[in-house]
């Protein structure tokens, strides 16, 4: 694959040429589904350690770029804290939903007893957002005003959301990486206005 | 409540210490290698956000921290830390009371200088460069590229060219020499950022909210920061001010990127014209305020406690370092020539 991404006085751009002769350019498309978690990193196989890491960090930098040069808009928008939207810490989504309106399963942290940053549950996510419509558990008229609010809060047009099986819906984690599958038929829908198909 | 994170000699960290001192703010340093001895606690629940951080020194409740400046190393290279096995209680602890103060540091309400989530554009150059030509500074014409071909017409196209990592490791800049172009097919391997080179005045410009620093740096080498160590000779600083519309845009450039504190790094052109390269997030601001006299760290100790005045030294009355002409300096701020 051939890259040349500019940045400058013009608007920026992407020019990519594919091994099979096809090229995409920036420019051709009003919308992107951004559905890219991590660079291919196969090509680093034969670096290792420090050249390894670094090489690493040079592609998701050169990732985070491009993705955001590609179209106008971008779904999810590419962040530096993870290429399809930002991965938070369970700390830092409850705080986030309580602010948007849900109520949030109650946390206690301890450093004594550090858990990664982000913790997902075994199962999917109960509930997902698609800009300003809801679906699964989050599609709950109790819900849904604050699941949105939450997205959009966010910035992260695309989410998912664990929310408890009880009657409270407590939230408990968000991704912005959920399967899309769970909104079904309306998920398609709802993404195409998204994307202004 | 001041809290302040990391390693108590950092010439930074000790510099804002010394300015809360002065000022009579009650304060905390944690010292981050008091790996056994630092611990947090956090509680989120329906009454909000409650905890407590416990130094050797002190225990503070979580609600009572009002600003927090945090300039922590990588906790697993800290001495104390570096040599010890992967599974290491002491490298669990580092780990924990790291991961926990930064998670902490994104859902207070406190004045934390700086979030890491708002750190982040400086990872990718060219991603931040976006950013910067949207607030509506020039930005030096960029080509990322695993294209040698691509190279050659880029060159072409903007003369003397200079090279540098596109994320924020390893981050030199260094001249396209003709005894580059000869290994250029080894960019195939993963794409390198080049620009072209802009020749000019450096200025580093602090901001603190709403109050902007700017340095004159006076350099002999191609990146200021390696001169000393490259072409054996120190930058000379020089404290000045810059057209205004040009410190407005480093203070809405910095609000864009949602940092209460930036070091944003300027060059003006031949023509005038002021070229942003990046803004740094946590800018080690220590070495420009020792050799101008610039009351930096004083600005940063009244953000954290959101009081706003700061004491400038009198024009004129600057640093006196040996390799620092500080002072009033009003004549080097020339017009912007994008102005009217």
């Amino acid at each position: 694959v051939q890259w040349r991404h500019r940045v400058g006085r013009g608007s920026p751009s992407v020019e990519v040429l594919l091994p099979d002769g096809d090229q995409l350019r920036s420019g051709e498309f009003s919308a992107v589904l951004n559905r890219v978690i991590a660079p291919p990193l196969a090509g680093l196989a034969r670096t290792s350690g420090e050249d390894s890491a670094y090489a690493r960090s040079e592609q998701i930098a050169f990732s985070l770029s491009w993705l955001r040069a590609l179209a106008p808009l971008v779904v999810n928008p590419p962040t530096a804290r993870g290429l399809a939207g930002a991965w938070r810490s369970s700390v830092e989504w409850r705080s986030l939903g309580r602010a948007a309106g849900l109520d949030v399963e109650p946390l206690v942290r301890e450093s004594l007893a550090p858990e990664p940053a982000s913790v997902f549950p075994q199962l999917p996510p109960t509930g997902m957002v698609i800009g300003d419509e809801a679906f699964g558990a989050a599609a709950e008229p109790r819900v849904k005003a604050a699941a949105i609010r939450l997205s959009q809060m966010a910035e992260t047009p695309i989410l998912g959301l664990w929310l408890s099986a009880d009657r409270h819906r407590r939230l408990t984690m968000a991704t912005p990486h959920p399967v899309l599958s769970l909104g079904g038929k309306g998920g398609v829908a709802a993404l195409e206005r998204v994307l202004g198909a | 409540m001041i809290v302040l994170f990391g390693i108590p000699s950092e010439s930074p960290l000790a510099m804002v210490a010394g300015a809360l001192a002065e000022d009579g703010t009650d304060f905390l340093v944690v010292n981050q290698r008091e790996v056994l001895g630092n611990r947090m606690e956090l509680r989120l629940d329906a009454a909000g956000l409650q905890g407590q951080l416990s130094s050797p020194e002190r225990t503070l409740a979580l609600e009572s921290i009002r600003g927090a400046y945090l300039r922590p190393m990588d906790d697993q290279r800290l001495p104390e830390v570096v040599n010890e096995p992967p599974e290491s209680v002491l490298r669990q602890r580092a780990r924990g009371f790291h991961e926990l103060v930064v998670q902490w540091a994104e859902v207070t309400p406190a004045t934390v200088i700086n979030r890491y989530s708002r750190m982040g554009s400086n990872f990718s150059k060219p991603y931040q460069a976006q950013i910067i030509s949207g607030v509506g500074f020039a930005v030096p014409e960029t080509l990322v590229t695993n294209d040698p071909d691509a190279v050659l017409e880029f060159r072409h196209a903007h003369g003397e060219l200079i090279f540098k990592s596109v994320s924020s490791e390893r981050s030199v800049v260094k001249l396209l020499a003709e005894n580059d172009l000869q290994r250029l097919d080894r960019i195939k391997h993963c794409p390198v950022q080049f620009q072209e080179y802009i020749p000019g005045q450096d200025f580093r410009v602090h901001t603190i909210g709403d109050d902007v620093f700017a340095t004159l740096v006076e350099s002999s080498g191609i990146d200021y920061r390696y001169a000393a160590t490259r072409v054996g000779e120190a930058p000379t600083l020089t404290a000045v001010s810059l057209p205004e519309r040009i410190e407005s845009l480093c203070v809405r450039l910095a609000a864009t990127l949602d940092l209460e504190f930036a070091g944003i790094d300027l060059r003006r052109d031949p023509d005038g014209r002021f070229v942003c390269f990046e803004v740094n997030p946590s800018p080690a601001f220590s070495y420009y305020e020792s050799h101008t006299g610039q009351p930096i760290a004083q600005a940063v100790a009244a953000h954290l406690s959101r009081r706003r005045e700061i004491r400038r030294p009198p024009r004129g009355d600057g640093g006196t370092t040996a390799s620092a002409t500080a002072g009033s300096v009003e004549e080097l701020a020339l017009a912007d020539p994008s102005q009217p």
